[in-house]
């Protein structure tokens, strides 16, 4: 090769706009960016749908406290949260009357550990509806933890080629250096933008989750409590 | 999950609020805040960095060629008769130095011209110093060759006279005897000769040698004469006496000449010391002479020198310059020989001069070469390993074939070894055209002979 025409291979047009350090990376860098900005996507959307869960839980759960509260008979709360698939604090009131009717719709009166089972009904249910509140949340701990390292590995390779094209021309001026680590660098930016959200979106709603869990416990602990103390009245009354 | 059920769900819309966020931003990011003109990379000093290998070129190359070229060849004029293939090792200090301005070339300067004439202005003066330096000495000489002849004359009268006299008293005593008395003068004469040669070569001076010898004649002369009138006065007185007693009367009559002769070289020494003097004289005179009358030319020049050099000063031009340098070109012919004839100037040929391979690229080479002609190489029978590698020397053009036969500059004492170098020779004329990666077409100079070790296992 004339070393004229190699020296003009060895200056390269610098394309510094976004689109163009993109189209100038290496394939792994290219991937590990479309990952990581598709797991961008995927974390907001996460966080979307998660926020408005919330809000709406917690709006769900306020208007039942409201109806429970009212003075109504269990009888008719019952009937009213039956027909439609319930949440939150309904499907844990839903789920423990259940278990209370077919104690006492069957052919023999079974009191006598209908408590227990009430219980157990009580937190097998607030176990599936907690599960149900924090499904995904995990993906957000695992992108907000790895996303950097999956930044800093396509900037490692960027930053690799970039040594390599330097090698090759045989120039150590910066404007053959700069393109190469700029592209590097936009993965560990892509990254940062992925991962940020992730982590601050998981830290609250993983508190929501907690307290939404919380607050399902002492309602199932103040309704265990109230239907016990409706099994020992009934007991009572049947000695 | 959202992704397998990509229907707008009322209740989970965050995929779609998620991803359309995403594309928006992107589009703006790339279309209304792309394209950051960067401003023209400008360095505070401008730094022009020249590889070794560009250097070699600049000076290696032709300044009058348009453009580098593919390809480029070092510029031959005509077919070599002889080629020579210089040793990797020398091809650097056997490469001729890089050209310089060349011999016919000359200097645009108004100095030029008075500088030049001055050495013969100089030379003028003193061949005209020279000149009258020669004739102040031919008068002398002149002058001395008359003060010779005067001298030479007047020892010619003596000589004369004392004849004369010796013939009238010859005539007036016996004419036979004297006769006689002047064959013995003459014998004695001949003797005095050989005398006075010795006390010739005692004598140095050059310059009063001619005068001694006509003082010598003289003197001669005179002897004779005074020794002829003795002899004749004597054999007058007896007449009777023995050759013996006439014996006696030479020897006497010898060293009554001799101190005669003495005290006329005497005088003639004398005379010659103050001709010397007197010569001496007049060439420190002739001398000073001459100085003031060079010292005076010398200004005179100078100043007409500086007067000239003024009137040039005044009549500067740039063009002229310009015009003389473009009437000198040299000439494109450089008489460089080559494999083959090479019109064209070759600007930017990389093998310009002598690239040289880094350790790991020759040690690369090696092991392609090595590779390549083990594929032909069979051992030969009875010989699995050598004690000794063989060190073979390989020449090779730049398409990889052999530009000579191979050489094996060590191949072990035992039987063998021998063997087997002669078979690892044998294997590289079969395998003969190698494979030489493109990169290594720089460094032609350095690979175009090998000398390595190879070591094949048998196959």
């Amino acid at each position: 090769m004339n070393p004229a025409d190699a020296m003009q291979a060895a200056a390269p047009v610098a394309d510094m706009s976004l689109l163009g350090l993109f189209l100038q990376a290496h394939i792994v860098v290219k991937i590990v960016m479309i990952g990581l900005l598709s797991a961008s996507v995927w974390c907001w959307s996460i966080i979307v749908d998660k926020t408005l869960l919330f809000r709406r839980i917690r709006s769900e759960m306020d208007a039942f406290e409201d109806a429970f509260w009212s003075g109504r008979s269990l009888e008719e709360l019952f009937r009213s949260f039956n027909d439609r698939p319930a949440t939150g604090l309904a499907a844990v009131f839903v789920a423990a009357m259940r278990e209370w009717k077919r104690s006492f719709e069957g052919s023999g009166r079974q009191v006598q550990s209908l408590s227990q089972r009430i219980e157990k009904q009580l937190d097998v249910t607030i176990h599936r509806e907690v599960e149900r509140l924090e499904s995904r949340l995990l993906f957000l701990a695992s992108i907000g933890s790895a996303g950097p390292y999956i930044g800093l590995f396509g900037t490692v390779w960027g930053i690799m080629t970039a040594f390599t094209s330097i090698a090759a021309s045989k120039n150590t001026s910066l404007a053959v250096v700069a393109p190469g680590i700029a592209e590097a660098l936009f993965a560990t930016a892509i990254g940062l933008f992925a991962a940020i959200p992730a982590v601050l979106a998981y830290n609250k709603l993983q508190a929501e989750v907690a307290k939404a869990q919380s607050r399902l416990e002492g309602f199932a602990d103040e309704f265990s409590a109230i239907l016990s103390r409706q099994i020992d009245e009934r007991l009572s009354l049947a000695a | 999950m959202a992704i397998s059920l990509p229907k707008l769900d009322r209740r989970e819309p965050g995929v779609w609020i998620s991803a359309g966020t995403h594309v928006a931003l992107l589009g703006f990011v790339l279309l209304g805040v792309s394209a950051p003109a960067l401003p023209e990379a400008q360095e505070g000093v401008p730094v022009e960095i020249v590889t070794e290998n560009q250097l070699s070129e600049l000076t290696k190359g032709e300044r009058q060629a348009d453009k580098p070229m593919p390809n480029a060849q070092s510029r031959a004029d005509k077919q070599a008769e002889k080629i020579e293939e210089r040793e990797p090792e020398n091809s650097k200090t056997d490469a001729p130095t890089a050209p310089k301005r060349t011999a016919e070339m000359k200097l645009a300067n108004a100095d030029e011209m008075p500088l030049r004439a001055e050495p013969d202005v100089n030379e003028a003066e003193a061949a005209k110093a020279a000149k009258a330096a020669e004739e102040k000495r031919e008068a002398e000489k002149a002058a001395k060759a008359a003060a010779d002849k005067a001298a030479a004359d007047k020892a010619a009268a003596a000589e004369k006279a004392a004849a004369a006299k010796a013939a009238a008293e010859s005539k007036a005593k016996a004419e036979a005897k004297a006769a006689e008395a002047k064959a013995k003068a003459e014998a004695e004469a001949e003797k005095r000769e050989q005398l006075d040669k010795l006390i010739e070569r005692q004598e140095a001076e050059a310059a009063a040698q001619a005068k001694a010898d006509a003082a010598k004649k003289a003197a001669e002369a005179k002897a004779k004469a005074e020794a002829a009138k003795e002899a004749a006065k004597k054999v007058a007185e007896a007449k009777a006496k023995a050759e013996a007693e006439a014996e006696r009367q030479k020897e006497i009559a010898e060293a009554k000449a001799e101190a005669e002769r003495e005290k006329a070289e005497a005088a003639a020494e004398a005379k010659a010391k103050a001709d010397a003097a007197e010569k001496a004289r007049a060439d420190a005179a002739a001398k000073a002479k001459a100085k003031a009358v060079a010292d005076a030319k010398a200004k005179a020049d100078g100043e007409a020198k500086a007067r000239k050099q003024a009137e040039l000063a005044e009549k500067f031009n740039a063009g002229d310059i310009r015009s003389m340098l473009n009437s000198k070109v040299p000439s494109q012919s450089t008489g460089s020989t080559g494999h083959a004839v090479q019109k064209v100037a070759a600007l930017g040929a990389a093998t310009g001069n002598a690239q040289r391979l880094s350790p790991s690229l020759r040690d690369a080479l090696v092991g392609m070469l090595q590779q390549q002609i083990e594929r032909c190489y069979s051992a030969p029978p009875g010989a699995a390993q050598g004690v000794v590698l063989p060190v073979l020397d390989i020449r090779l053009n730049p398409d990889g074939s052999l530009s000579n036969e191979p050489r094996i500059m060590r191949g072990g004492a035992s039987a063998v070894d021998q063997s087997i170098a002669q078979a690892a020779l044998r294997a590289v004329r079969r395998c003969a055209p190698y494979r030489i990666p493109a990169t290594y077409a720089p460094y032609y100079n350095d690979w175009k002979a090998i000398n390595a070790e190879f070591e094949f296992t048998a196959t």
